[in-house]
């Protein structure tokens, strides 16, 4: 039974189909002829009531032509009724054949067997007549035909009485028959009505066994559809088209999944690429900006710096015209540099540049010293880097201080990195500002603050060297060993084979 | 997985219910078509078949008697597996004995039992009847000179003497009031149509009997001719209104006369002044005994000889030879025990 079932579950929806049509189909088929059979049946019995009357009939037909040609004979002794004599002779002991000849306790299968039995005497009788006839033995004739004629009443009478008996038995079965045939009829119909029910019930469970697990998947379908992608198609295991559909729709949910998570993955990367070029950007806007800000007509200020230092030498003071070529320079470097790359050493020649005029203008309050490995000078780097990290230097930590504050300078090769490292003895700085700073919390007090030293702070210099070299690592401040000053360093990548290496080191 | 074991379920339910239809109806179809037959073939296949045929043939056709009689034949046949035939019954038309014998023999029944009669034609259908080897047994009216194996009957003489006794009892009590002198009578109603041997000896049975009582009577027959219908009626009327020459006491040796005295009696208002000694035990009879109207009757056990003529019968095919006579009891109904009589036929009337 269970193998049976697996079997079925295993079928294609169409054979499913097919099979259970045909079962439906089938059984009312079965029914049906069960039904018809049976009708036919009852109408066939109706049919044959009448027959056994209709035979008795022919009966007394052939006793009464046996009858009658024995008198004919024996009348004109003519040899065509004797031939007809014969016929029917044979004719009639045949029906006889047909009658009961058995004791039997029924009064109508008594009576035919009397019939028989009173037949064959009564055609002994008649052979011996037509005999005596033809013998010309008119004394045994006569009686022959007396006898015979005698018993030829009695066989009428006989099946005339089994005739009206068998025809009054036959009407009460007629009846009896006729009602039987009505409850055939209504069970037959109650049947047909019973079983058309029952195959409309299979054929709901059937086609509802079939669509159920398609409705699900449409449904899952739509689902999906709607754009909830967390919807998996149900399982079905009805082991037929279904079921695979149901399978194939479940991992192409999956790898569609998948695909959207790669897609959504690859999109974050472009999107964070795209912001990090943006705030790139920005962020050199914000320098540029600043600086604009802080110039008045660059053109108008070199020349007008130039003129003073024209007058300068004129007047012959040199070291006036020395401090207004230095500034000229300063300017003019930030205003070129503006949006360029520089390199190591146009940076390093701008701070130059910037501490002499702090100097000029802290009376040589600032000592400066600085180590450089020339080879290293034309390392390329995002412009205005070193000039905030020394404005900071100063602002915070020499400015205010006692004694005598001094930055140094140093440029040195570790492995494939230039570090370019900026350290002073000033005030220090704290553990806590200096995380601030490195992880871009740091906000500067007030407006005036953040105007002091070129306004270019520190952590537009980190941003823009991350994004230009692309990489963390970049920058570091730390506290000296000494306790006093702070040391910031800056590490710029590089190819050491590529770089054109010149001269020796040079200590200012 | 529990949704999927629910539908395996309600199918397999469906599909049980889809062959418990198919069975249903075939049985239902195999039932009807079964009944169907039964109803067409009646009687006449289904019914048992027997080893023997035979027939019984009789004056009186309805008779309650000879109903009687038939029915003990009958069930003594059910019992040796032979149908026996009361062809006075089943014959069709008005035939009489010898006619009847006529056909059974040509009817090629094994046994006929036959009420035989004084006619010469009986003996001479008997004869034939023997040798066409058929063996014939009378009942209660013998053919003594033929070749009949066996006869059943009462022992007529024996019958008369309880008739002639009955008639002394009721003579004697009627002769406290009556004249010495004129003698009694006492009329039997006798069945011209039958052996006078018979009721010959009933009647010296009857005369003999009063004879040695010492009693004044005078017993005459009355023959009555059954050979025409309706005739006893109209005989016992004019026997009982004839107020001058009317007897004393009837004796009727038939059932059948006995039943139509008591009604005479009782239209013409004459009950108690004829005595009736009626014959058979008739429900009629038996209510005029417990009413008064008849004073007794003799009972002869019709059910008893028609089961003696068949054993008779069957005991001859079987063996060869059976006594030539056969005699059975008989018993007196008075109203003394009446009361048990009517007690059987009620319960013979509730069976």
């Amino acid at each position: 039974m269970e193998k049976i079932v697996e079997k079925y579950q295993r079928m294609s929806i169409r054979y499913k189909l097919i099979l259970s049509f045909l079962m439906a189909c089938i059984l009312l088929f079965l029914i049906n002829g069960i039904v018809y059979f049976d009708l036919n049946e009852t109408v066939g019995q109706i049919d044959s009531v009448y027959s056994s009357n209709l035979e008795l009939n022919q009966l007394a037909d052939g006793l009464q032509k046996v009858q009658d040609t024995l008198y004919q004979y024996l009348e004109t002794k003519s040899s065509k009724a004797l031939e007809q004599y014969y016929v029917y002779e044979q004719d009639y002991r045949d029906l006889c054949a047909d009658l009961n000849s058995e004791t039997v306790g029924s009064s109508t299968a008594l009576l035919e067997k009397n019939i028989s039995n009173i037949s064959n005497t009564y055609l002994d009788k008649t052979d011996e007549t037509i005999e005596a006839k033809r013998g010309r033995d008119v004394s045994r004739y006569k009686e022959g035909y007396a006898e015979s004629q005698k018993l030829y009443q009695y066989l009428k009478a006989s099946i005339d009485k089994l005739n009206t008996d068998i025809f009054q038995q036959n009407s009460e079965h007629y009846s009896s028959l006729r009602s039987t045939l009505n409850s055939v009829i209504v069970l037959a119909v109650a049947l047909l009505c019973l079983i058309v029910s029952v195959t409309i019930l299979w054929i709901l469970f059937v086609t509802n066994s079939i669509t159920k697990p398609l409705i699900e998947l449409a449904g899952a379908a739509n689902e999906i559809a709607k754009g909830n992608m967390d919807v998996s198609f149900p399982m079905v295991k009805t082991g037929d088209e279904t079921t695979i559909v149901a399978k194939a729709c479940n991992k192409m949910i999956d790898s569609i999944r998948n695909y959207i998570e790669e897609i959504k993955v690859n999109y974050e990367r472009e999107a964070k690429h795209i912001e990090n070029e943006l705030v790139m950007k920005n962020d050199l806007n914000e320098a540029q900006l600043r600086f604009l800000q802080a110039q008045i007509n660059p053109h108008f200020l070199f020349n007008t710096l130039n003129a003073g230092a024209q007058l300068a030498m004129m007047e012959g003071a040199e070291k006036t015209c020395l401090f207004i070529e230095n500034m000229a320079d300063f300017f003019r470097y930030n205003v070129r540099k503006m949006g360029e790359d520089a390199t190591l050493r146009e940076e390093i020649e701008s701070v130059d540049n910037y501490i002499y005029i702090l100097n000029v203008r802290f009376a040589n309050e600032i000592g400066y010293e600085k180590r450089v490995q020339q080879k290293l000078l034309n390392v390329e780097m995002p412009s205005m880097i070193l000039q905030p990290i020394i404005e900071n230097a100063v602002n915070h930590g020499i400015r205010g201080m006692e004694g005598y504050g001094s930055i140094t300078l140093d440029v040195y090769a570790e492995g494939d990195v230039v570090c370019v490292e900026v350290s002073d003895n000033g005030a220090g700085i704290t553990d806590e500002k200096i995380s601030q700073i490195m992880e871009n919390r740091y906000i500067q007090k007030d407006e005036r603050e953040a105007g002091s030293g070129m306004g270019v702070g520190l952590q537009n210099v980190i941003s823009r060297l991350k994004r230009f070299y692309n990489r963390e690592d970049v920058f570091t401040i730390e506290k000296n060993i000494t306790g006093s000053g702070t040391t910031v360093r800056v590490m710029i990548p590089f190819e050491p084979m590529s770089q054109h290496i010149a001269g020796g080191n040079e200590n200012d | 997985m529990k949704k999927g074991k629910r539908k395996l379920k309600s199918s397999t339910i469906l599909v049980i219910l889809m062959v418990l239809l198919l069975l249903v109806s075939t049985f239902a179809v195999y039932s009807f078509s079964h009944a169907v037959r039964a109803v067409n073939l009646g009687e006449t296949r289904g019914a048992k078949k027997y080893e023997y045929h035979f027939v019984m043939i009789h004056s009186g056709s309805n008779d309650n008697f000879w109903t009687s009689l038939y029915e003990g034949a009958k069930a003594a046949g059910e019992k040796v597996n032979a149908y026996v035939e009361n062809f006075s019954e089943s014959v069709p038309g008005d035939y009489s004995e010898e006619d009847l014998m006529d056909m059974a023999i040509a009817a090629k029944a094994d046994g006929i039992i036959v009420e035989g009669s004084k006619s010469d034609a009986m003996g001479e259908l008997i004869n034939r009847a023997e040798d066409k080897g058929i063996t014939v047994v009378t009942v209660l009216q013998d053919v003594a000179d033929s070749k009949r194996r066996t006869f059943v009957g009462i022992n007529t003489y024996s019958m008369g003497e309880i008739y002639g006794n009955q008639i002394v009892e009721a003579l004697e009590k009627k002769q406290e009031t009556a004249d010495e002198d004129v003698p009694y009578k006492v009329a039997v109603l006798v069945d011209t149509s039958k052996d006078t041997a018979g009721s010959s000896l009933v009647l010296s049975g009857i005369q003999d009997t009063i004879n040695n009582s010492g009693v004044n009577a005078q017993v005459n027959s009355v023959n009555i001719e059954k050979n025409e219908n309706f005739e006893s009626e109209e005989m016992i009327r004019n026997l009982i209104l004839d107020f001058d020459n009317r007897p004393n006491v009837i004796v009727s040796l038939s059932s059948v006369d006995t039943i139509n005295c008591n009604q005479a009696l009782i239209d013409y208002n004459q009950v108690g002044k004829i005595t009736i000694l009626g014959y058979y035990s008739d429900q009629e009879v038996l209510n005029g005994i417990e009413k008064g109207v008849i004073q007794s009757s003799v009972d002869i056990n019709a059910n008893k000889i028609g089961s003696a003529c068949v054993d008779n019968l069957y005991k001859y095919l079987l063996k060869g030879y059976v006594n030539e006579y056969v005699n059975v009891d008989m018993n007196l109904i008075t109203k003394e025990n009446v009361e048990q009589y009517l007690k059987e036929a009620q319960s013979n009337k509730g069976e």
